[in-house]
C-alpha cells in the first residue's frame, strides 16, 4: 500500500532549470493551470453573451461575482471594492484549488504550505502596507486600542503584536492543514477498503463516501474562510478597530 | 511529508505567481468590468422600474383622490338641489294650501251668510204665517179678529220661548 502522503509528492513533468533555480513544471503547476482554466472557462462561457436576464452560466458567473462582492462590501465597505479584483481572484484560486483537488488523481495545490503560506504572507504584507499608507504611524494604534488603561500597555501591546504577526501563520496553516488532513484521511480509509476485502470493506467504504461529502463541504468552507479573513484583515487596515 | 521538502519550493512559488497573475489579469480585464456592468445595469433597471412604478402609483392615487373629490362635490350639489327643490315644493304647497283654505273659508262664510239669511227669511215667513194664522183663527173661532199688532207680539213671545 502506498503511503498516504504520497499523493502530496511533487513530481516534475517538464523539468526547467534556470541556473541553479528549479522552476520545473510539476503536477502542482498542472493542477494550478487546470484550476485557472476551469474558472476562466466558466467566466468565459458565462460572460460571452451578457443579458439583462441572465442565462444559466451567466447566473453561475454572477453568483461567484456577487458572493465575493457582497463579502467585500459587508466586511470592508465601499472603500474595500478597490481591492475586489484581488480578493475575487484569491477566492476563485483557492476555491477551485480545493474543489478540483477532490477529483481523484488530481493534485491539491492548496494542501501545500508553500502555496498557502505565500498567499497569506502576500496578504499580510499588503494589508500592513495599506494600513501604514492610510494611517501613517497611527496604524501602530492597532497594537494599543484607544480607551485602554495605560497600565495595561506592557501586557496588551505584546499580545496585540503577537496576534498581528501570527495572522499569516494561522491563515496559511488553517487551509493547508484542512486540505492535507482531509486527503490523508480519505487515502487511509480507502486503503482499509482494499485491506478488509469485499465484505468487511463496506464499512470503511461507507465512511469514505461520508467523508468525501464532508471534504467537498470543507473545500468550499475553507475557501470562504480564507477569503473572509482576508477581508477582515483588510477592514482592520482601512478602518482600524 | 512532501510539504516540508524545500526543493520544490521555488518551482511551486514560481508557478503560483504565474497562474495567480494570469487568473487575476484575465478577471480584471475581461470578466469584472463586463460582469460588474451587467449587474449594475440590472440594478439600475430595477431601480428605474421601481421608481416608475412608484410614479404610476402616485398618479393613480391622485386620480382616485380627484375622483373622490368630484364624487363628493357632485353628491353635495345633488343634496343642495334636492334641498332647494324640497323647499320650493314646500313653499308652493304651502301657498296653494293657504289659497285653497282661504277660498274654502270664504265659501263657508258665504254659505253661512246664506244660511243665516235663509233662516232669518224662513223665520220671518213663519212669523208672518203664524200671525196670519193667529188672526184668521181668532176671527173664525171667536168671530172677533185679534189685532195684527197684538198677534205679532204674542207670536214673538212664543218664538223667543221656543228658541
Amino acid at each position: 500500500m502506498a503511503s498516504p502522503v504520497q499523493q502530496f509528492e511533487i513530481e516534475p513533468i517538464v523539468p526547467i532549470n534556470v541556473g541553479i533555480v528549479d522552476l520545473s513544471f510539476t503536477n502542482s503547476a498542472l493542477a494550478m493551470a487546470f484550476a485557472v482554466a476551469v474558472s476562466s472557462a466558466i467566466f468565459y462561457v458565462g460572460t460571452r453573451r451578457l443579458a439583462l436576464v441572465p442565462g444559466r452560466l451567466q447566473s453561475v458567473a454572477e453568483l461567484f461575482y456577487e458572493f465575493v462582492a457582497n463579502m467585500v462590501k459587508d466586511n470592508v465597505g465601499r472603500e474595500g471594492m478597490q481591492y475586489f479584483p484581488f480578493i475575487f481572484t484569491l477566492f476563485l484560486f483557492v476555491f477551485f484549488g480545493n474543489m478540483l483537488g477532490m477529483v481523484p488523481g488530481n493534485f491539491t495545490y492548496t494542501s501545500h504550505i508553500l502555496v498557502t503560506g505565500a498567499l497569506a504572507l502576500f496578504i499580510f504584507g499588503a494589508v500592513t502596507v495599506i494600513g501604514f499608507s492610510r494611517h501613517g504611524l497611527g496604524y501602530l494604534r492597532m497594537f494599543f486600542p484607544k480607551g485602554a488603561p495605560i497600565l495595561t500597555a506592557p501586557i496588551l501591546i505584546p499580545i496585540e503584536v503577537i496576534s498581528y504577526l501570527s495572522r499569516p501563520f494561522s491563515l496559511s496553516v488553517r487551509l493547508f492543514a484542512n486540505m492535507t488532513v482531509g486527503h490523508i484521511m480519505l487515502k487511509v480509509l480507502a486503503g482499509f477498503v482494499v485491506a478488509l476485502g469485499l465484505v468487511a470493506g463496506v464499512v470503511p467504504l461507507a465512511a469514505v463516501i461520508g467523508i468525501t461529502v464532508l471534504e467537498f463541504f470543507i473545500a468550499a468552507l475553507q475557501a470562504y474562510v480564507f477569503t473572509i479573513l482576508t477581508c477582515i484583515y483588510l477592514n482592520d487596515a482601512i478602518h482600524m478597530h | 511529508m512532501p510539504q516540508f521538502d524545500p526543493t520544490s519550493f521555488t518551482s511551486q512559488l514560481f508557478w503560483l505567481i504565474v497562474f495567480f497573475v494570469l487568473l487575476y489579469r484575465y478577471l480584471t480585464r475581461m470578466v469584472i468590468p463586463r460582469l460588474g456592468e451587467v449587474i449594475e445595469d440590472r440594478e439600475r433597471t430595477v431601480r428605474e422600474d421601481i421608481r416608475r412604478a412608484d410614479e404610476f402609483k402616485a398618479r393613480t392615487n391622485a386620480a382616485i383622490e380627484a375622483y373622490e373629490k368630484a364624487l363628493a362635490e357632485a353628491r353635495g350639489q345633488a343634496q343642495a338641489i334636492l334641498k332647494e327643490t324640497q323647499e320650493t315644493v314646500a313653499q308652493a304647497t304651502e301657498a296653494r294650501r293657504r289659497e285653497v283654505s282661504e277660498a274654502l273659508s270664504r265659501r263657508i262664510e258665504e254659505g253661512e251668510a246664506r244660511i243665516a239669511a235663509a233662516r232669518s227669511q224662513a223665520l220671518e215667513g213663519a212669523r208672518e204665517a203664524a200671525c196670519d194664522v193667529v188672526v184668521a183663527l181668532s176671527d173664525k173661532l171667536m168671530g172677533d179678529a185679534v189685532g195684527s199688532t197684538k198677534a205679532q207680539a204674542s207670536v214673538d213671545a212664543v218664538m223667543r220661548e221656543a228658541r
